[in-house]
């Protein structure tokens, strides 16, 4: 927080307003008009008054006295009723400009390079996002806030003219002792600020402990550990220490107070001894004092009000900065231009190839030299961490190496657009996306012009078509029930099947498949299995596994250890050769072959 | 759920909050009494400034002794002070209370899940009810916030009628002079009448039509929510990091964005602008103005009186003052009243789900503690179905076991296997059928007791971001021996030795910057060493090895034997490599049991199902 904004206030009012033309012109006007008619009422409300009295102290004729109260009713009708009806209609275009930023925020997210999506100081810039998660987060309040500025200095001008007949110490002492107050009171207020991290470790404590004592999958260990006692009593420990927090800062805000009625004794004793002062020796009537009583005490409200709003709009601006900051971050990746991709099959090349995740010492993959010809059923095995993952996500072009290349039918994959490479790989990873949307569009991953016979035809060979035959609403079933509350919950299993039918749909150059069948039972993954030779047709594919057998259906197996490629060939040259692959083979083996016996097990 | 608000009467209205009140006084006790003493002076205090200011102006149009005048503007700054000072004092406190009740709330809808039957947390009508609460009250604040916020506005509007009424009454008291000729006429108490009449009706006008305009939110109310949930799940998603390799293979930005343009409940062109351009916006505006007519007529009545020399002219700010304030405040409490109504059907949902009873039958058997562990187990025709579904998830199951034996489970996804298990644990009860424990039917035994006898490890198992040992004994105190005993039992005492802070290490790095990350491997020891820590007489595994290599796979098979020690164990797994350890084996099928039997006689029987599941995975594995 303490770096220096990129976009400076008035760069920030353009952005939004440049985004308000484009999602919702209205809220620009609106905040316009919402400013005139604030000011209008102000100023006929402070003028009825002394006006009306005026008539009465004089004596004025009754038709006169009338005719002043009629006009001023009118006056007051028309601008509350156009307020009211502003008021109510001026939500809506401002939501607006904040969805429109909320979605371009989350395409950038979603399509930025991928090293961005886990880089520390690109996260701490999505949290941009955090500036339009609410109707009172700077991307809607900010219209608030610019409107005030609006008002208050309309305001401010309009009473200066007002009060300009009388002494200008006496609005130099108002103006003083307002400024004073507000920044007194700011610098009080800031103990928030001071002790943010304290309180933001106390909501994620909260946070946290409400969402596990809330959680399905918990709540049976609840049950059977009885751990609800223990549970509870995390839960007011902590709730103990955010009330505690509260308390403190409600009684340092408390000195505020203080402050605001000593400067409000000084301010309004000034006032009332220099207007009763020269009320007494002019000789002004009694209306022109409540006028200019009145006049002041408003005068220093507009001076609260403007400095409160500029202190708003400051803070608002350096959030509102860490978006644009954000939706203009630069791509390492190219995402536009670039060489045509060639046509299929495709030929994928590793050439020296190291790598180490960014912020991180630990070397994943060193120096690794691999071609998966065209066509070709690559296998990856090994222990877990053994960088199987790691060399997936080079291949796919989520990382490039630090060290090497990877090629794509010859070429460096750097000299394509990257999204138009994406778009060859059909893909299943152990780290799934899964929207809430129906059947049909997650196995198409789109939302018009669904090819509904193929989308069947893909479910059948997941394995699904039945389960989806058995839903009420078929293949429109919405999955999960988060958002539509007559979605269906799918298994761990399902799930699986649900993602590779997507896989099959997309029906990409690449299939690439990470422990495809973990929640998978025997029957399902050997149907699975079965079916590999079919699904990869005329693809090349890349095969991820612990469970060493059953890669026995590729062409190649590779056994990664260490961050290199330890040892690869067929299954069974594997298995000849007696290596580690043979050996851990023989681990896992050893239960399903007669007269397996587990406690001899060597490791 | 039930929005209808015609349907709602002033009773259910007043007995509902009237409840939500009492149950808001004893866990927050105090926020109450405060927050009234604190809108009490908040209201009266504009009344005092008003009082004060027509003094001094009384005094400056009429005779303008200096003395008097200084008299007065000391009294009104001194008060002014003095309220501004006591007014921010109660705020605080107000608000140190208030944040208190939000703490709380929060606490006792957790604590409501942590207390209900299993079968309840797990149904979706709760899920359905406690996410509609939740929504509710971040959309609008509707539910239970309502009743502290109108109780605020309620309080308000009352000790501002009292105020402005005090400050009324002189208004008709203070007759014209006869001098005054025919406006003497204004002393006849027709004009109070009059008055009265129309600040009742203008006064009760307004809110009524605020309320009309309101009344399109509630309508809305389905949409709005479904507006917010789909944009909740498709507005931030990017925000879920393992999502991001999908993203980009499969572009579901553009499902994203699709989703969300659809979605224009709040919109421009949404249902409720249009409402606002129209009926909604026509109501508000009429409400607003309607109040500005009192306004005039107050002005003319008091003028005219003052113009005939009933009162000075500080007396007509007085009069103007309080009269508008005491509309404002019959406003205020009406509108609050109507809030409170639209409030009910929120109530209704919140009740709905606090008032879940507890409807597992509770026996009073205690379970006896045998030392010889000889417990036996039967199921006798169970059958089970989920609430609301329409298959039974198990059907006629009959069987028993060995105690002290170690019991394989297996069969297809789906095929009942889990269930079993919940139904074991009693996590929920069988329809039909009786499962018994030692002869006896379970729901007999006092249910804290029964759980004594379970140690599970689910599948989904879940540790906390506190420290280890507090983890294994799901207890902040604890034996730490006997946590480290069963730490090393379940293989972990390597990675404990290797921890600076042993027990007292906190677990993942969510809340503390010096937690300990684990992997899933870790964890399941974690999770078994939880498990052998309870020391209960069954411990059951449910697909340990999912998340594991085959080294750790082997670990775990190989360590079985010793963590079950005496114990009965039931062992489910996909990975039938795990059965041959086991001296039984159950085969579910469709919501039955099919087979049972050890490994060999199973497998023997080639037609039989095991021998398919088996050869299934067995083929990747023969030479």
């Amino acid at each position: 927080m303490n770096q220096k904004p990129k976009y400076g206030i008035w760069s920030n009012v353009r952005f939004m307003m440049k985004n308000a033309r484009k999602y919702a012109p209205s809220v620009l006007w609106l905040c316009a008009a919402f400013a005139v008619l604030s000011v209008s009422i102000q100023l006929v409300q402070l003028l009825v008054a002394p006006m009306v009295l005026r008539k009465v102290e004089t004596s004025a004729p009754l038709g006169e006295l009338l005719g002043t109260i009629a006009l001023f009713a009118l006056l007051l009708l028309v601008l509350n009723a156009l307020m009211g009806y502003l008021d109510e209609n001026i939500m809506y275009g401002r939501i607006e400009v904040r969805s429109g930023i909320i979605k371009d925020i989350n395409d950038k997210a979603c399509t930025t390079s991928y090293p961005h999506t886990r880089h520390p100081q690109v996260l701490k810039l999505q949290d941009a996002l955090n500036a339009c998660n609410s109707n009172d987060a700077p991307a809607e309040h900010i219209w608030h806030t610019l409107t005030g500025v609006l008002l208050n200095l309309a305001g401010l001008l309009i009473y200066l003219a007002l009060l300009s007949n009388l002494n200008p110490l006496l609005l130099a002492v108002a103006a003083a002792t307002t400024v004073a107050g507000f920044f007194a009171g700011k610098r009080i207020n800031e103990w928030e600020y001071r002790h943010r991290e304290e309180k933001a470790q106390y909501e994620k404590e909260l946070h946290y402990i409400r969402q596990k004592t809330e959680s399905v999958q918990l709540a049976k260990d609840i049950r059977i550990f009885g751990l609800a006692p223990w549970l509870n009593d995390v839960y007011s420990s902590v709730r103990h220490l955010a009330e505690a927090f509260v308390c403190r800062r409600e009684r340092v805000y408390t000195l505020t107070c203080l402050v605001d009625a000593v400067l409000q004794l000084a301010r309004n004793g000034i006032a009332y001894a220099y207007l009763i002062h020269i009320t007494l020796t002019r000789g002004l009537p009694a209306s022109q004092f409540l006028l200019y009583f009145t006049a002041f005490s408003g005068f220093s409200q507009w001076v609260t009000g403007l400095l409160s709003n500029f202190s708003q709009l400051h803070k608002e601006s350096l959030e509102l900065s860490r978006i644009q900051e954000y939706l203009n971050l630069p791509e390492p990746f190219r995402f536009s231009g670039g060489k045509p991709i060639p046509k299929g099959p495709y030929e994928l090349r590793l050439e020296g190839v190291s790598f180490r995740y960014p912020g991180t010492d630990r070397v994943i993959l060193r120096d690794v030299n691999l071609t998966i010809r065209p066509g070709e059923k690559l296998a990856i095995v090994g222990l877990n961490g053994a960088g199987k993952t790691t060399l997936v996500k080079l291949l796919c072009g989520f990382y490039d190496p630090d060290e090497g290349r990877v090629l794509l039918n010859g070429t460096d994959i750097r000299e394509f657009n990257r999204r138009e490479y994406y778009a060859l790989f059909s893909a299943v990873f152990q780290d799934m996306s899964l929207l809430d949307v129906t059947v049909a569009e997650t196995v198409a991953q789109a939302v018009e012009g669904i090819d509904i016979p193929r989308v069947e035809q893909c479910l059948r060979k997941a394995g699904l078509a039945e389960k989806i035959a058995s839903l009420p609403q078929g293949l429109s079933t919405h999955v999960g029930r988060q958002v539509y509350l007559d979605g269906v919950e799918f298994s761990g299993g399902e799930t699986q099947r649900l993602m590779l039918a997507r896989a099959l749909y997309k029906d990409g150059g690449i299939l690439v498949l990470d422990e495809p069948t973990a929640a998978l039972d025997p029957l399902a993954e050997s149907d699975i299995y079965n079916k590999y030779n079919e699904m990869t047709q005329g693809k090349t594919s890349v095969f991820i596994s612990h469970r060493l057998a059953s890669t026995r259906f590729c062409d190649r197996i590779l056994f990664l250890k260490d961050g290199g490629i330890a040892e690869e060939g067929t299954h069974q040259s594997l298995l000849d050769a007696d290596g580690e692959y043979a050996r851990l083979f023989r681990v896992q083996a050893r239960y399903y072959q007669e007269g397996g016996d587990f406690h001899g097990a060597e490791f | 759920m039930e929005q209808n608000s015609e349907k709602i009467t002033l009773r259910e209205t007043w007995r509902t909050h009237l409840r939500a009140y009492r149950d808001v006084r004893a866990y927050c006790p105090g926020l109450f009494a405060a927050t009234a003493l604190y809108t009490a002076v908040k209201a009266l205090s504009p009344y005092v400034t008003i009082w004060l200011s027509a003094r001094i102006l009384d005094e400056l149009a009429a005779q303008r002794r200096p003395e008097a005048l200084w008299k007065w503007v000391a009294a009104a700054l001194i008060a002014g002070a003095l309220l501004t000072l006591t007014v921010g004092a109660l705020e605080h406190w107000v608000n140190t209370l208030s944040a208190r009740f939000t703490y709380r709330k929060y606490h006792m809808l957790a604590d409501k899940m942590l207390t209900m039957d299993f079968a309840d947390v797990d149904n979706t009508r709760t899920h359905d009810l406690r996410s509609q609460i939740y929504q509710s009250e971040s959309w609008a604040g509707w539910g239970i916030n309502q009743l502290y916020a109108q109780f605020q506005e309620m309080t308000r509007g009352l000790f501002g009628i009292l105020g402005a009424i005090a400050l009324t009454v002189s208004l008709f008291t203070r007759k014209v002079p006869e001098t005054a000729g025919r406006l003497t006429v204004l002393n006849h108490p027709l004009f109070f009448a009059a008055l009265a009449a129309l600040l009742g009706g203008i006064t009760f006008l307004s809110p009524i039509l605020r309320n009309k305009a309101k009344a399109y939110w509630a309508s809305c109310a389905e949409d709005a929510r479904l507006g917010n949930r789909i944009f909740g799940a498709f507005g931030f998603l990017s925000s879920d990091q393992f999502r991001a390799m999908d993203f980009r293979m499969y572009r579901q930005q553009e499902i994203c964005r699709s989703y969300l343009d659809r979605d224009e409940v709040f919109g421009v062109r949404g249902k409720m602008a249009k409402l606002a351009h129209g009926p909604m916006g026509f109501w508000a505006a009429a409400s607003c103005a309607v109040s500005v007519v009192l306004t005039g007529f107050v002005y003319v009545f008091v003028c005219l009186k003052a113009w005939a020399g009933a009162f000075g002219v500080g007396s007509v700010t007085q009069y103007v003052g309080a009269v508008t304030a005491l509309s404002g405040s019959i406003s205020t409490l009406v509108e609050a009243v109507g809030t409170l109504k639209a409030n009910v059907p929120f109530m209704r949902t919140l009740y709905e789900f606090l008032d879940i009873p507890n409807a597992m039958y509770q026996g009073s058997l205690t379970t006896e503690k045998r030392s010889d562990r000889n417990y036996q187990i039967e199921f006798r025709d169970v059958s089970f179905r989920y609430p609301g579904a329409e298959s039974w998830a198990l059907r006629h199951v009959n069987m028993k076991f060995r105690v002290g034996s170690r019991l394989a489970i297996v069969g297809e996804n789906g095929s009942g296997k889990t269930t079993f298990i919940k139904l074991l644990c009693r996590l929920y009860d069988p329809q039909e059928g009786q499962i018994l424990l030692n002869g006896i039917d379970i729901r007999k035994y006092n249910y804290r007791d029964y759980m004594g006898v379970f140690s599970v490890v689910f599948q989904d198992f879940q540790l906390i971001c506190q420290s280890l040992g507090a983890n294994v004994a799901g207890s902040a105190q604890y034996d730490s021996e006997r946590v480290k005993k069963a730490l090393t039992d379940a293989g972990f005492g390597e990675r404990l030795s290797t921890l600076e802070k042993g027990l007292d290490t906190i677990l993942y790095k969510d809340l503390s910057k010096d937690g300990v990350d684990i992997s899933g491997g870790e964890a399941q020891k974690i999770a078994i060493a939880r498990a052998l820590y309870k020391n209960a007489p069954f411990i059951i595994l449910d697909e340990p090895t999912a998340a594991l290599d085959p080294l750790a796979e082997a670990e775990i098979y190989s360590k079985f034997n010793e963590i079950s020690g005496d114990k009965t164990a039931i062992y489910i797994s996909h990975r039938l490599s795990s059965c041959v350890f086991c001296d039984e084996i159950a085969v579910f099928h469709q919501g039955q049991v099919i087979q049972q039997g050890t490994h060999e006689a199973l497998l023997a029987d080639t037609d039989g199902k095991y021998h398919t599941l088996w050869t299934a995975q067995a083929q990747y594995y023969t030479r």
